[in-house]
């Protein structure tokens, strides 16, 4: 009895990693019923959307030019045959960089403004008037400003990403600052001011960080499309939109549903790499 | 030789401490004319109602905050901040989240730079003296309210502090941990005989551990009565049922009501 007390105790990390898995299958299992009502609701969205197109549906909402399920995955197939990956490399590219670049510059003015009240007062102001500024209205300034399109381009999709990452990071650290007890277990065992911030600060601001980082890769995406309208000749986002001024319908649905993918995937990696630097959160949602 | 002993005699020293806080631009007194002092190797409790600032007092001897007047000494260097030549163990929660137990532990001597070989071998030495080495890995939020006070005590002992202040350490645990834990510290204590300040409001907790027992009165706070405890040591749960204990016990309860009727007036 004793013994395997002591084993049990020595391995309970194993334990709760073990129980997590085990949750998730008894989870899955138990949602089973879950998943297929889910399963259902899509195939009947589906076809809900085929017969509006299949009688013209309209009353208020025209249905008559919106293309079908089916019509958008030929427009796919078509897609993919033809030449796809000038595409997909023009806009992931451009999301990337305008991600990192937004990233980098909102995490170091974030951090800067978050923790010294003499820097707010000198950037926040004119940083919180230019934040509203929806891409769209950029794109005319973004041109005469910009020796060519494509860093145009960059600089929408950046904004997009800049705004949620610095303020998310903004507020996070002033949220560390105002946690004394920590400050002061810092300040006990001897930190200075810059391990303070280094070891106690960042640390703890990484969840808010993070958050920032998840909704600025989603904006970037939100961004590209208006972006792409700039000017290029290649990109999902110019994709969709050229397809709308040669009246060509299928792909625009095909370019909307491609933006919203990518979005969520890359959101979602952002989320994974973010989160495997805070080892130490345990979040357990239902089970409080 | 005079001046030696002088010295242990006064290891802590509070001169004449005040202490205000502005509310509403209007300064309350929270301390007025604090003096003691505290012998090296001495276990001092600070007892007294909610409110009278025995917290706020711990926190001068830690350097968090500045005496308005007065001056603190410690081995003979007046407190201007707080460092590691403190220890402090905060009530609760206060292992650092991001950092495994051991991290934690050893957090005071990385900050000294001192070689990571050298913090194992010391953080496995104490971690094994609190019996929690099979956790060295483990986050804080994976440990119990006790493990992780034991933890905070070992994390403010690694650095070889002059004194030790711990505020609370044992109010938020539970009955049966906390005579264990009172225990262990009491074991420590003579172990290392280090000098520690102990602010509670549990008067057996205070009986148990301290060799004198500083009553603080209200309105505004100061020192009501330095209470020696002449149980002999070692001493343990059954201490508690000698007649000196119960006596004292009385004694300090009936300065603590009269203490608490004044708040309420």
């Amino acid at each position: 009895m004793t013994s395997t007390n002591v084993s049990s105790k020595s391995n309970f990390y194993f334990k709760s990693y073990k129980k997590e898995r085990l949750m998730l299958w008894e989870l899955i299992r138990i949602n089973s019923k879950t998943y297929t009502r889910k399963l259902i609701s899509i195939i009947l969205f589906f076809l809900l959307w085929e017969f509006l197109c299949w009688i013209d549906f309209n009353f208020i909402i025209n249905f008559v030019f919106v293309p079908t399920p089916v019509e958008v995955i030929n427009a796919f197939i078509q897609f993919i045959n033809d030449s796809p990956w000038v595409h997909f490399k023009a806009s992931i590219l451009r999301v990337i960089g305008g991600f990192i670049s937004g990233s980098i510059l909102g995490i170091f003015v974030g951090l800067l403004i978050g923790s010294s009240k003499i820097l707010e007062d000198f950037l926040a102001t004119p940083l919180e008037l230019l934040r509203p500024i929806p891409a769209v209205a950029w794109i005319p300034l973004a041109i005469l400003m910009f020796p060519d399109a494509e860093s145009g381009m960059y600089y929408i999709t950046f904004v997009g990403a800049f705004y949620p990452i610095l303020i998310s990071t903004q507020k996070a650290v002033e949220n560390s600052l105002s946690d004394r007890l920590m400050i002061r277990v810092g300040q006990s065992l001897g930190a200075n001011s810059f391990q303070l911030f280094k070891d106690i600060i960042l640390p703890s601001s990484l969840p808010g960080i993070s958050a920032g980082l998840v909704i600025g890769m989603g904006n970037a995406w939100f961004c590209l499309v208006t972006a792409e309208i700039i000017a290029g000749r290649f990109g999902i986002g110019y994709k969709t939109w050229e397809s709308y001024v040669i009246s060509e319908y299928p792909p625009i649905v095909m370019g909307m549903v491609l933006i919203g993918l990518m979005g969520a995937f890359s959101s979602f990696v952002v989320l994974k790499i973010t989160d495997s630097f805070m080892p130490w959160r345990t979040i357990s949602k239902d089970g409080i | 030789m005079i001046k030696k002993s002088k010295v242990e005699e006064k290891y802590v020293l509070v001169d004449n401490v005040i202490k205000t806080f502005k509310t509403n631009n209007k300064k309350k007194i929270i301390l007025s004319n604090v003096n003691f002092q505290i012998r090296k190797g001495e276990f001092t409790c600070i007892l007294g109602p909610s409110g009278c600032g025995k917290s706020t007092l711990l926190d001068l001897l830690a350097g968090f905050t500045k005496p308005d007047e007065g001056l603190i000494y410690v081995s003979d260097e007046v407190v201007r901040k707080p460092g590691p030549e403190r220890g402090f163990v905060f009530q609760k929660n206060s292992l650092i989240p991001w950092q495994t137990l051991e991290q934690n532990v050893g957090y005071g001597l990385k900050l000294q730079k001192i070689n990571s070989k050298d913090i194992e071998e010391k953080v496995t030495k104490y971690l094994k003296l609190v019996g929690l080495e099979k956790y060295r890995k483990a986050y804080p939020n994976q440990l119990s309210g006790g493990m992780q006070q034991r933890g905070s005590i070992i994390r403010a002992l690694i650095t070889n502090p002059k004194i030790i202040l711990m505020d609370e350490p044992f109010g938020a645990v539970d009955a049966q941990t906390r005579s264990l834990l009172q225990e262990m510290l009491l074991k420590i204590w003579r172990e290392f005989e280090t000098t520690v300040v102990f602010v509670t409001h549990d008067v057996d907790e205070a009986i148990l551990l301290a060799d004198r027992v500083i009553i603080m009165g209200v309105n505004p706070g100061h020192i009501r009565e330095i209470i020696p405890i002449n149980i002999p040591r070692p001493r343990s749960l059954n201490s508690s049922f000698l007649e000196e204990f119960q006596k004292v016990k009385i004694k300090i309860l009936n300065l603590i009501k009269e203490e608490t009727l004044k708040l309420m007036q």
